[in-house]
């Protein structure tokens, strides 16, 4: 077997390595210790992810192979970077970053190790794996006239964007799928065209990030014995945030692992905030006879006493932290809904010291961004913050412009590797190249390729230089009013690559240097930020969803009611009455579509470490509500 | 695992495939044998071999200046060679998975490409021996008196592999050869 064992002497290890954890109580010491394939559910705050980080850091230090590596997989690429970052902090960890190891998403997981093979030696190229590209690219390639009939198909149809946008592969014979909507039938001539249009996408290497789970499972089907190989390169798996994975993903993973290596799923059930897709009973986490962390090192008994009555599995929240402010429901009259934000900004500097302010972020946050619904306002995050949101359409198409992709580093140039750095520069110059109809970039797929194309072109020296030049200083380049100078710098650079006949005049109009069109007056961080002065002093904080802040921990967290469409709830209003404990259902017997309010609830509610507070309008908590809140300890203030 | 396809273009007697023939050979598994008159480019072909997969032996390998292929009078200045593995056993498959090439018979093999650019007549700038993506994983061909440098060897087929993924050199190279080649 070629898995590392942990003992319980290794774990002396643990007071050099991470000094400020602490792994003493059972639960904590025999995830910690477990060896064997085993699930675990961990609540909120327990610290899951930095005792995954431990254990592989101990493993790390033991393991003896050259070739074999641990694979750590998670759902988002924040989860991913924390984990890296703990590793990073050591010489054992940091092994873990490179190869034979692997530490990253689910999707870069498929990408590297099956779909991008496959389609490599299928010679297909691959450009941009992107739900936002993709939409974009289909919609404008539906604007073509082969595409007329099918444009009037969709029109006529509920949600005809929706189909065009999503199309996707699904399982080894690249059946094509919609995510929105439904097909028409397969003897239609829009449902051929449908299908041209996603060939078309296919030829110009433009994916969606499901079809690389149809890609990676061609790829076992092209050569099945990959099965028995994929465990023997990682004995050892160890999953993040397991509750978020689809059943596609499972089963893909449950096919090359299971049985095969030790494989350690860590996750909070109730914590599941995605559960209307397909195949969701199909689900296998957490498996029988898993271990349990129910201890939170977060938030004091306070706020575990409220975050455990939200949720859904009924199983207790203990609350070890230090915390011990009691938390405030914010009440407003459907009048004053925007002041709510600012409100709860004051509130934290009431009731936070300095220290306790800023030793985590503040935020707020509701479960729905925007949307629709004929109810008095605490709708959505709009509601309470009407400029959320603009702004941002700049940052979506960041990948085909110039100016946003040579000159916002995004503090890349911290990174260890230049390798995203030197990838958006690389991206950058195809994109000019190719604008500027250079014969040089005919053939090439992806920005990896140039330097290879340029080579083969017979002078890889400009544009190397080029690229490092722009790597380097493309943030002082780029400034507004340096961008003529940086323009000629690149026409300089790659003039040996470029038409004869292109002059500078025409190079430099064309549109890939184009200015990202602004949004309106408001800036991206005003629309997501909120500003506060009081009591001589000042706080700035962050809005956002449920969903964009799972997995941080804030010293304060706000949780902003909202509705929930066809749920015809509030899920604040519904949740308090758990919280009060005046409910007259069990959380178990509500409809599909209140539980997952509940779960939203339950993960926007395990945040902070020091204050929670609730916002919900005034029309919705009735005086019996209230009485029952006052004597469970809670405060309640009207805005 | 066995050395199934050995490519050069530029490299000494072999061109570039358009004015004179390049080597493009396949093998069989077990033994093979080259026969040819002198100056045919046998050694030129175990050079190839050498050059792409290194060696176990304490010879060091290095490209000079006249490795490079002369085409009337002109020289070269850009050569490559690339070779295919195959029949890898499930172990050594399972080390190289993420640059494996799977072929429609089933069979998974893996291309490991070399190529070099001459630095006297080329206008590369000094510090792309340090430049970031160049692999440094790789360990560099020795330039001797500075006229030939390494270009980026990327795993990988067509430069489609992720640059960022270096097969570290105990895997490309002493891997292979160390398995039978």
């Amino acid at each position: 077997m070629s898995a590392v064992s942990l003992e319980p002497a290794d774990l002396a290890d643990l007071a050099t390595l991470a000094k400020d954890l602490n792994f003493d109580d059972v639960e904590r010491r025999s995830a910690m210790l477990a060896n064997g394939s085993r699930d675990f559910n961990a609540v909120p705050g327990s610290g899951k992810t930095s005792l995954l980080a431990a254990k592989l850091l101990l493993l790390a230090k033991k393991w003896p192979h050259a070739r074999r590596g641990i694979c750590v997989l998670s759902h988002t690429n924040v989860a991913r970077d924390e984990i890296a970052q703990r590793l990073a902090g050591s010489a054992e960890g940091a092994q873990l970053l490179s190869y034979p190891h692997f530490v990253g998403t689910i999707h870069a997981f498929v990408n590297q190790f099956f779909a991008m093979p496959m389609l490599r030696s299928l010679g297909q190229k691959v450009d941009v794996i992107d739900d936002v590209v993709f939409a974009d690219k289909a919609k404008s390639l539906l604007q073509l006239g082969m595409f007329s009939g099918l444009r009037v198909y969709l029109e006529n149809q509920n949600n005809g964007d929706g189909i065009a946008t999503t199309l996707f592969y699904r399982s080894a014979d690249l059946q094509v799928q919609v995510e929105s909507g439904t097909l028409p039938g397969s003897h239609t001539a829009s449902y051929k065209s449908l299908m041209t249009l996603k060939k078309m996408l296919t030829k110009d290497g433009i994916f969606r990030h499901r079809d690389m789970f149809a890609y990676a499972d061609r790829a076992l089907k092209t050569c099945p014995h990959l099965v028995d190989v994929v465990h023997r390169r990682f004995p050892m798996v160890f999953i993040d945030e397991m509750q978020d994975t689809s059943w596609d993903q499972e089963s893909f993973l449950n096919r090359i692992f299971d049985g095969k290596s030790v494989m350690q799923r860590f996750g909070d059930v109730d914590q599941k905030i995605l559960s209307d897709e397909e195949n969701a009973d199909l689900l296998t986490f957490p498996r029988g006879g898993y271990g349990c962390i129910s201890t939170s090192k977060r938030f004091g008994p306070a706020i575990a006493s409220a975050v455990g009555s939200v949720r859904l599995s009924g199983n207790a929240v203990v609350g070890e932290g230090a915390g011990n402010l009691a938390p405030v429901l914010l009440l407003y009259s459907p009048a004053d809904v925007a002041k709510v934000v600012s409100h709860y900004g004051r509130l934290v500097i009431d009731r936070l010291t300095e220290e306790e302010a800023a030793a985590r972020e503040v935020k707020a946050m509701c479960t729905r961004k925007s949307g629709e619904g004929k109810v008095a306002a605490g709708r959505h995050l709009v509601d309470y913050w009407p400029a959320y949101g603009e702004g941002q359409q700049i940052t979506r198409m960041r990948s085909e412009r110039f100016w946003g992709l040579v000159g916002d580093a995004k503090k890349s140039l911290l990174e260890a590797s230049l390798h995203s750095r030197v990838s958006d520069v690389r991206r950058a110059l195809l994109l000019v190249l190719r604008a500027a109809g250079a014969p040089l970039v005919g053939g090439v797929r992806d920005s990896r390729a140039l330097p290879r194309a340029a080579r083969e072109f017979g002078a890889s020296g400009p544009i190397e230089g080029l690229t490092r030049h722009l790597v380097i200083s493309g943030e002082q380049l780029c400034v507004v009013d340096q961008r003529d100078a940086a323009i000629q710098l690149v026409y300089a650079g790659l003039k040996p690559y470029l038409p004869d006949e292109l002059e500078f005049e025409e190079f430099s109009a064309l549109s890939v240097f184009d200015e990202p069109e602004s949004q309106g007056t408001t800036s991206p961080t005003a629309s997501t930020r909120c500003q506060v002065s009081h009591l001589g002093r000042s706080l700035e904080f962050g809005l956002g969803t449920t969903a964009g802040m799972k997995g941080e921990t804030h010293s304060a967290s706000l949780v902003l009611e909202s509705y929930g469409g066809t749920s015809r709830k509030f899920d604040v209003a519904l949740g308090l009455e758990y919280i009060a404990g005046i409910a007259s259902k069990k959380l178990d017997k509500l409809p599909k579509t209140q539980q997952a309010q509940m779960r939203n609830l339950y993960v926007a509610m395990s945040r902070p470490a020091t204050l929670l507070c609730l916002a919900a309008n005034e029309e919705r908590v009735p005086p019996e509500l209230r009485t029952a809140l006052l004597s469970k300890g809670w405060h309640i203030v009207v805005v | 695992m066995y050395l199934k396809n050995i490519r050069a273009r530029n490299y000494r007697a072999f061109g570039d495939g358009a004015t004179a023939p390049e080597l493009n050979w396949e093998l069989n598994p077990g033994l093979n044998i080259l026969v040819g008159e002198n100056d045919a480019g046998k050694t030129g072909i175990v050079d190839a071999i050498r050059q792409v997969l290194l060696t176990t032996s304490y010879e060091p390998v290095r490209l000079f200046e006249q490795d490079f292929h002369i085409e009337g009078k002109s020289r070269a200045q850009t050569l490559s060679i690339e070779a295919t593995l195959c029949g890898l056993s499930p172990d050594q498959e399972a080390s190289v998975l993420e640059w494996l090439t799977l072929g429609a018979d089933g069979t998974c093999s893996i291309t490991v490409p070399g190529d070099a650019a001459s630095v006297s007549s080329s206008i590369l700038p000094p510090v792309l021996a340090v430049f970031p993506s160049v692999p440094s994983a790789i360990p560099p061909v020795t330039a001797p008196q500075g006229t030939v440098v390494p270009s980026a060897q990327t795993p990988g087929h067509a430069g489609t592999a992720p640059v960022a993924s270096v097969v570290p050199p105990s895997v490309s190279t002493g891997g292979t050869q160390g398995n039978g080649v």
